[in-house]
């Protein structure tokens, strides 16, 4: 285990190789040597063998002209005890051997001993020569003997033939090999071994502990330091560990914050990658929408957006041109179908160079706030509908009244009267004074039925029967008398395209302005027109007066909310139209209300 | 060791023979022998008998015997201690004594024996007349003899010969086997012994070609001729030699003179110069009488055959 890890190491195969390159060194640097020596020792060899060679040439001059064979046995015995002489022969000018084989060959030497021993019983020189060769490393050098007076007439009368073996030169070339090779491994393992420790303690040291150090830092543990002394690059290598480990440990702890604030956020947040998969999301997200997280990464963000209110493909236009949109109400849909009303915002992520790398979306739950509103107005609508059905028993009581004031009260006082001018009439002349009581009463009683018919006209204008203009004319013409204040009517006309409860409702908006213009404005001057544009009329109520301040009137709670004014917006509104007072203090006021003609329906609104 | 132990009881009687004589105002008489081989002790013991039977033993005459022990330098200083001896005559026996006093003293006669051929050694000019202060006997016979001898009893073709280069006794009996080579149809290999090691290097190549091994006296092939005589005994190639010491110590075969009458020739020599002859004028000479010689017990060694018409001619068998 220990062993297979130190094989892996990094430091076994530096020593392997430091060790591979110093003992491939050594074996070249040997075979150099041992060619080289062997080279040399040969050429040695060889010239020591014909010195010899020629110095018995020398020596066996005389015993071979004597044909004194013992003597050439023992030239050749004696130099058989060189232990580089394998054999030497002398020959005659024929060719003929002189020496016996037993002083020829050195049989002393244990290699030839056994070629002979082995040889069989043929005892011609020339054949043992030739097994000797066969099987020894033999260099052979001849040298003539010669006989004569000089050099130059000299005859040959035989030949020295020396073998000689090359087993001590091998010897020496062994040795010389053996001691480089000593040498060498010995320095190769003294240099393996420095080299190693130095590496060892500038390099693979430091480099075993950061392997340990990245280990531990790999399963999590981001105290780890490496504290080793060491130097250059190495060095540079540790200072880069140690500041990573830092800078990981801060990059962690601000992202385990942040992780935090998201976790802890109320409002889902939703990371999406540029081609629409869902990258990250809260916890926010997940108890909204009732999925795992990991059930929603990866997921195209459709899975959740998709939905056929969206208006997403607006919105996602205005996103990817400003980068950011705020407060869209979009549905998120739930792992069970659900749609949730949510309140979005989202901005785009990019890189350094600008391309999109991703959409953040946040969003709140707004379906309380949705329901909020949807009550609020279903009890504006149906307060809208009592203020018209009202509005329409207020009509219908007034006209009810104005009859009963005309039909019934009239008539009885009509009656009265004639009865009281009868009584009148009919009193006796003693009784002026009851008569004149009687014409006084009946004076009064006028007045009361003059009254009693304008308040039957006032509460059910005329209006219908004689149309809106003119019924329009006749109220101004009243209040232009009662009050002194100069009127002008400006009508189109318009008679065909109202309904009667448009008319009444217009009448009785004109109606409350001219109240509230007498009552408040000190004008002199009221226009009233009705313009038909078209596609809807116009009605405007314009005065000279004080004005007042808008807003501030608006504001008032209660009864003091002026109710001519609530009370004109709601019938403008339930005609479908707008309703628009436009004031300022010292420079009058301007009512304008329009009625869109059937086809132009648009909701009332207070500006 | 062994031969030592042998040896020693002799040379104390012959110093008690020379210590006896030494009182008597006769002859001085040195003897310088080159080693204690048997073949000397013998030739000594003819010398003294000799000597002894003519009247001029321990007691009338002096004797000086050194024993050189096979060193050509011990000799050389023994001939220089005999030189300056008043001597009457000096035996030498073996090749090289004879050579050193032949270098040192030319006044005094010197006889030798256990010399093979005193011409080739370069002792004498002439068998005839020495023409110096030499005479002796020798050891050398015929060796066609020995050949004959040889060939009745194995029809050899090759003769190896176990010689010691430098060794003139040596070198001589070499030269005449290989002057009889032709004549007798046989090829002489020299073998050359310079090292008691080299026998043993040597021998097993030189027994696989050759048919018989000749043995020729020296003093190397002496030390050395148990291990000659067992590896060729196994190898069954027969030994021969024309020493009768060396039959004695194992060599199979011998033919040659019988050491002790070599001595008696010798004795009879130094008489004749006592009585005044010059050595000059004494021819040297081999005794008349060849000894056929085998040893029984290399024979049963080595599981050799004898043929019957060898065994006719043996004159001694050694058991």
């Amino acid at each position: 285990m220990l062993r297979d890890k130190f094989n892996k190491s990094l430091r076994f195969r530096f020593l392997s190789i430091i060790f591979g390159i110093l003992i491939v060194g050594t074996l070249v640097t040997s075979l150099a040597i041992a060619i080289n020596e062997g080279i040399t020792l040969r050429n040695s060899l060889k010239s020591e063998g014909r010195r010899l060679a020629s110095y018995i040439a020398l020596l066996s001059q005389e015993p071979l002209i004597m044909k004194d064979a013992i003597h050439l046995d023992a030239i050749v015995n004696e130099a058989n005890t060189d232990e580089d002489v394998d054999y030497v022969f002398i020959y005659d000018a024929q060719g003929k051997p002189l020496t016996s084989p037993y002083a020829s060959i050195n049989y002393r030497l244990p290699e030839i001993n056994a070629v002979l021993l082995q040889s069989s019983g043929n005892q011609k020189s020339q054949d043992i020569i030739r097994r000797i060769k066969a099987t020894e490393p033999i260099v052979e050098v001849l040298a003539p003997i010669t006989m004569g007076p000089n050099m130059i007439e000299s005859k040959q009368i035989g030949t020295v033939i020396m073998g000689l073996n090359e087993h001590r030169m091998r010897r020496e070339i062994s040795k010389i090999l053996l001691y480089v090779i000593i040498f060498n491994l010995g320095g190769a393992i003294v240099l393996g071994l420095v080299l190693f420790i130095a590496s060892t303690n500038i390099v693979f040291d430091p480099i075993t502990e950061l392997a340990q150090a990245s280990s531990r830092l790999a399963k999590g543990d981001l105290s780890t330091k490496v504290d080793i002394s060491t130097m250059g690059e190495v060095k540079t290598l540790v200072n880069s560990f140690n500041e990573m480990v830092d800078n990981l440990e801060k990059v962690t702890v601000s992202r385990d914050y942040v992780d935090n604030i998201l976790k802890s956020m109320i409002n889902t947040l939703i990371v999406v990658s540029a081609d629409n998969k869902i990258m990250s999301t809260n916890a926010a997200t997940c108890k909204l929408l009732g999925y795992k997280e990991e059930e929603l990464l990866g997921q195209p963000i459709g899975m959740i957006t998709d939905s056929k209110d969206s208006n997403r493909e607006i919105w996602m236009t205005d996103l990817l041109a400003n980068d950011n949109v705020g407060n869209i109400e979009e549905f998120y849909r739930t792992k069970d179908g659900r749609e949730v009303a949510v309140l979005l915002s989202a901005s785009v992520m990019r890189d350094e160079n600008q391309l999109l790398r991703g959409i953040i979306y946040v969003a709140q739950d707004i379906t309380k706030r949705k329901q909020a509103e949807n009550s609020l107005k279903e009890s504006e609508e149906r307060l809208h509908y009592l203020a018209s059905q009202l509005m329409d028993a207020q009509e219908r009581e007034r006209k009810r009244i104005a009859q009963e004031l005309h039909d019934d009260l009239g008539q009885s006082l009509l009656s009265l009267k004639l009865h009281l001018d009868l009584i009148a009439r009919t009193l006796p002349p003693d009784l002026e004074k009851s008569r004149e009581d009687c014409l006084h009463c009946l004076d009064y009683l006028i007045e009361i039925i003059e009254n009693v018919r304008c308040l039957s006209y006032n509460l059910t204008p005329a209006v219908l029967d004689i149309g809106l203009k003119a019924a329009v004319v006749d109220l101004l013409d009243e209040f232009s008398e009662q009050r002194g204040i100069e009127c002008t009517v400006d009508f189109d006309e318009i008679e065909g395209l109202l309904s009667s409860d448009q008319k009444i409702n217009l009448y009785r908006i004109i109606q409350e302005s001219l109240t509230n213009i007498s009552k408040y404005s000190r004008a002199t001057r009221v226009i009233v027109s009705l313009k038909n544009t078209g596609h809807q009329v116009d009605l405007s109520v314009e005065d000279n007066g004080e004005g007042f301040e808008v807003p501030e009137i608006l504001a008032r709670r209660g009864r003091e909310k002026g109710l001519g004014l609530s009370s004109m917006a709601e019938r403008s509104r339930i005609m479908g139209g707008t309703f628009n007072i436009s004031s300022r203090p010292q420079s009058g006021t301007k009512i304008q209300v329009t009625v869109p003609l059937p086809g132009n329906r648009a909701s009332a609104m207070i500006a | 060791m062994g031969m030592m132990r042998k040896v020693w009881p002799l040379t104390v009687i012959l110093l008690f023979v020379f210590l006896a004589s030494s009182s008597a105002a006769a002859k001085k008489i040195g003897i310088l022998g080159f080693s204690a081989q048997p073949r000397y002790l013998e030739a000594i013991r003819g010398i003294m008998d000799e000597l002894n039977e003519a009247g001029l033993g321990k007691p009338q005459a002096e004797f000086m015997i050194e024993n050189a022990k096979a060193n050509k330098a011990v000799a050389a200083e023994l001939v220089k201690k005999f030189a300056a001896e008043n001597l009457d005559l000096i035996f030498t026996i073996g090749t090289h004594s004879t050579l050193a006093a032949l270098q040192e003293i030319k006044d005094v006669p010197i006889v030798f024996a256990q010399v093979y051929d005193p011409v080739a050694a370069g002792i004498a000019k002439d068998w005839q007349s020495s023409g110096n202060n030499t005479t002796g006997a020798t050891t050398k016979i015929p060796l066609s003899k020995l050949i004959d001898s040889l060939k009745l009893f194995k029809p050899v073709k090759s003769l190896a010969v176990l010689y010691t280069p430098g060794e003139k006794n040596s070198e001589a009996q070499l030269r005449d086997l290989q002057a009889l080579q032709t004549q007798y149809g046989i090829s002489v290999i020299p073998v050359p012994l310079c090292k008691p090691t080299e026998v043993q290097q040597l021998l097993p190549i030189v027994l696989r070609t050759a048919d018989a091994l000749y043995i020729t006296g020296s003093n190397l092939v002496d030390s050395q001729i148990s291990t000659i005589v067992s590896t060729a005994t196994r190898a069954g190639t027969p030994t021969i030699s024309h020493l009768q010491d060396l039959v004695e110590k194992g060599v199979l075969l011998g033919v040659g003179p019988d050491s002790y009458q070599e001595g008696r020739l010798a004795g009879e020599k130094a008489l004749r110069i006592l009585k005044g002859e010059k050595p000059a004028a004494v021819p040297i000479e081999t005794p008349g009488q060849v000894m056929v010689m085998i040893n029984m017990k290399t024979v049963q060694a080595g599981g050799f055959q004898i043929p019957p018409e060898f065994m006719k001619t043996v004159t001694k068998k050694i058991q």
